[in-house]
């Protein structure tokens, strides 16, 4: 009985938290307000509140990671509807994925790893350019922390969707399809959603990016580090 | 001239509504599910060592691929799977607390991998897309 009300209080908060900052993301429309930093900071607060271990609210909102299931896999769909755009640019889209896929991975990597940081984080460092769901499944796999990766993909995309624009404006690159694909291949998601608000072929090549660099680096890292 | 009034919306078909949706969402939900049952059998029986979530995902795109379209209600359940899978990650994000300790001994090389490498190689991919796509994306 206990365990239920709990389950029903911690869904209960998480999901009131949830709505109110998404709410606020979609009026101001800025990274830095994605509703993930105040729902996780409502619960954090909830947690010191209540004295509730981390191992007990996540057994409390089992139903929320059970819904990342279904989730990762429906990442299927617009995939499927950007096969027409990778059709007709084939290699002009996937030449500027593949590298840039390497590149945050490996300069992330080598700046931790110069640094001398522990092994567990540098593992983690080469899933934080990839869509979540991805980025945890495979940071678990290759001996990353799955938590830490969920952390590090939402803060890289939010220093993508933030700065990404600024910087093709300084480097004076007013092309869009250029810039969806950099926004989505190197901050997925976050990315994506500020891509959205630049064009429609920025949308389409961001989320386009982010899907097939979610495919090859969770396909190739496990392969290279298992 | 009288401005017809809007019929009012009875609490009957409202509730029809919200069910067929939750309905639809329930049905598109169970299949993607079932996509990520049989990509987790597959990883166990046959020992991939690849996420199950990916192997589940490629198998689904497959589907959609030798179908050749996506049926309505899987289109309609990813809507809100996909537009709220970050409330997914909140039981996850939570767990950082267990690593406090060591992200703060090492905040510089954070900062650096999270600010420095992200923004360079959001510039390196951008001049690359820039030079293969050409002007088709002015």
């Amino acid at each position: 009985m206990n365990w239920l009300l709990m389950s029903l209080l911690s869904l209960g908060i998480t999901l009131i938290a949830y709505t109110l900052f998404y709410n606020v993301f979609l009026k101001y429309r800025f990274a830095l307000l994605h509703p993930i930093i105040g729902t996780s900071a409502v619960c954090f607060l909830y947690m010191h509140v209540f004295s509730i271990s981390t191992k007990e609210f996540q057994q409390y909102t089992a139903l929320l990671v059970w819904l990342l299931w279904p989730a990762t896999v429906a990442l299927a769909v617009p995939l499927y509807t950007q096969l027409h755009l990778l059709r007709s640019l084939h290699w002009r889209v996937i030449v500027p994925i593949l590298i840039g896929g390497t590149l945050a991975p490996v300069l992330s990597w080598s700046c931790v790893a110069l640094l001398d940081v522990d092994g567990q984080i540098k593992m983690t460092m080469l899933v934080k350019s990839i869509t979540t769901p991805l980025a945890m499944q495979t940071a678990e796999l290759i001996g990353g922390i799955s938590s830490l990766a969920a952390v590090l993909v939402i803060l890289t995309g939010i220093v993508v969707a933030v700065f990404g624009p600024t910087i093709a404006m300084l480097v004076k690159i007013d092309n869009q399809i250029a810039e969806g694909i950099a926004m989505g291949t190197v901050g997925h998601a976050i990315a994506t959603a500020r891509a959205a608000s630049i064009s429609e072929y920025c949308l389409a090549l961001s989320s386009a990016s982010l899907c097939i660099n979610g495919l090859v680096t969770s396909l190739m890292l496990p392969i290279l580090f298992k | 001239m009288t401005i017809p009034k809007k019929a009012p919306i009875s609490l009957l078909q409202s509730t029809k509504k919200v069910l067929s949706s939750l309905g639809i969402f329930a049905a598109g939900t169970s299949v993607f599910s079932l996509f990520y049952l049989l990509a987790n059998w597959l990883v166990l029986t046959f020992q991939l060592s690849f996420p199950v979530g990916l192997v589940g995902c490629i198998g689904c795109l497959l589907f959609f691929i030798l179908v050749k379209r996506i049926p309505n209600f899987m289109v309609r359940a990813s809507k809100p799977l996909l537009g709220h899978m970050s409330l997914f990650f909140v039981p996850a994000v939570i767990a950082i607390v267990e690593f406090k300790s060591s992200l703060a001994e090492h905040w510089i090389a954070m900062l650096l991998a999270i600010f420095v490498a992200t923004l360079l190689a959001f510039l390196i991919t951008l001049l690359i897309a820039k030079y293969t796509i050409g002007n088709a994306g002015r």
